[in-house]
């Protein structure tokens, strides 16, 4: 089982807009427009559900999605969180 | 090019009237005395820290992201790093403007990096001391601020945009500014081509400024007329507020219509039910018909603030805009970006 830990950066701005979620890097001056899944997962992480198996059963209970693809799915964004550096993992 | 991602979400905020980005002087004090200043001035009690901080949640609530800290001086304010932290708590983006005079040392600048400050804006009206604080009103300014510049420069994690108000008293200079930013490592040096008549209506200020041939004879600094919206003048009262140190809230710190004030009513009941927010919302402004069947409107940046300002009706032509476009037009049709007017940083992508 993954046992990591996604850490969201303190120092994003973010807001939800309609069925997204804005996150602005100030940092580097990006600006991510995240999927209401994706927009689920962050929020997840910011009230500290922050392991890909705790993710994964979030997202099992959200949404009707078999368990493979909700797995494939937080792999795939939380992997891609961490390569644009808005999330590090522990 | 296409908009970035940015602009595409700042464009469809404001066509569906969505705040977005809210802009608070946090006091009308300041330690220069500038000679352009476009601000009315009263001697209204100015909002609190603890009101201050009720409206930032307000505004986070309704789903503003963006947050430009202004003045006055905004460092003058007593409460300005307890408000920095609560902005900060609300997550927003916070952009600082600031004549960098009182950042004392790098303590300070680290402090606002902790806050989640990226982005400060200073104003340098001169590229020396007798042309910048004769400007500014305040012996020293120049020193000083050049010196809070070197400060913020030098932290790396910041960006730093340098103002500079063209105008009559610092014609001859505009060329040296833009070296000496340049060799203070600022990223980015905006010129302003316009000085904007008082929020009282007052144009003295304007008459301080660059006629069209003046400003389009400086090398590589040719005025582009920048359009933000196809659909609309400006972000304005769109996606666009602003709140006055006395809590009065308007589309944009030039466009002074009173729609609200924050002390007696919510962000939201003003935002939504304004009703002469809503009124102006509703108005399609720039379709006035002198503006309809101007051959220049396409790439007229007509300013509805400046239009209320001084005619009470932010749908009628500017004179001055109208005169300007004009000239510019029949100098060689304009219109290229180079030199010291600079790009947006705005790197951007997407994740979807």
């Amino acid at each position: 089982m993954d046992e990591r830990h996604y850490q969201l950066r303190e120092d994003l701005a973010w807001r939800e807009f309609e069925d997204r979620l804005l996150v602005v890097d100030s940092g580097n001056g990006q600006f991510h427009s995240l999927t209401e899944v994706g927009g689920f997962i962050w929020r997840q992480l910011h009230e500290g559900n922050n392991t890909h198996s705790g993710i994964v059963s979030a997202l099992l209970v959200e949404f009707e999605v078999e368990a493979d693809l909700a797995r494939s799915d937080a792999d795939a964004f939380l992997q891609r969180l961490v390569d644009v550096g808005l999330v590090r993992v522990e | 090019m296409s908009a970035s991602l940015r602009q595409q979400i700042q464009t469809k905020a404001a066509l569906e009237g969505r705040l977005l980005t809210a802009h608070m002087d946090l006091t009308y004090a300041c330690n220069e005395h500038c000679i352009h200043c476009y601000r009315e001035i009263r001697s209204d009690p100015e909002l609190t820290t603890p009101e201050t901080i009720r409206v930032l949640g307000e505004l986070a609530n309704l789903g503003a992201l963006f947050l430009t800290v202004s003045g006055g001086e905004a460092m003058m304010n007593p409460g300005f790093w307890e408000i920095l932290q609560a902005a900060h708590d609300h997550r927003f983006e916070v952009l600082l403007k600031t004549n960098a005079t009182l950042l004392a040392d790098a303590s300070q600048v680290e402090r606002l990096l902790r806050l989640r400050v990226r982005q400060v804006d200073v104003s340098l009206h001169g590229a020396t001391a007798a042309t910048h604080d004769h400007i500014t009103g305040l012996h020293g300014s120049f020193e000083h601020t050049v010196r809070g510049i070197g400060l913020l420069v030098a932290a790396k994690a910041i960006h730093v945009r340098v103002h500079v108000s063209a105008m009559q008293a610092n014609r001859n200079e505009l060329e040296h500014i833009h070296r000496l930013t340049a060799s203070l490592g600022v990223a980015t040096t905006n010129l302003a081509t316009h000085l904007l008549p008082t929020n009282a209506g007052d144009t003295a200020p304007c008459d301080m400024g660059l006629n069209p041939e003046e400003f389009a004879a400086l090398p590589g600094h040719r005025h582009t007329p920048v359009r933000m919206l196809k659909q609309l003048p400006c972000h304005a009262g769109h996606s666009l507020l602003y709140i006055s140190p006395y809590g009065n809230v308007t589309p944009c710190v030039v466009f002074p219509m009173v729609v609200g004030n924050v002390r007696v009513q919510t962000i939201e009941e003003i935002w939504n039910h304004s009703p002469e927010l809503v009124a102006y919302r509703q108005q399609h402004v720039g379709q006035s018909p002198t503006c309809r069947s101007c051959p220049f409107v396409e790439r007229c940046s007509r300013c509805p603030g400046q239009a209320w300002t001084l005619s009470r009706d932010p749908a009628a032509p500017v004179q001055s805009t109208c005169e300007e476009i004009r000239r510019l037009a029949a100098l060689d049709g304009v219109v290229e970006t180079s030199g010291i007017v600079a790009a947006e940083h705005d790197a951007t992508t997407a994740m979807e």
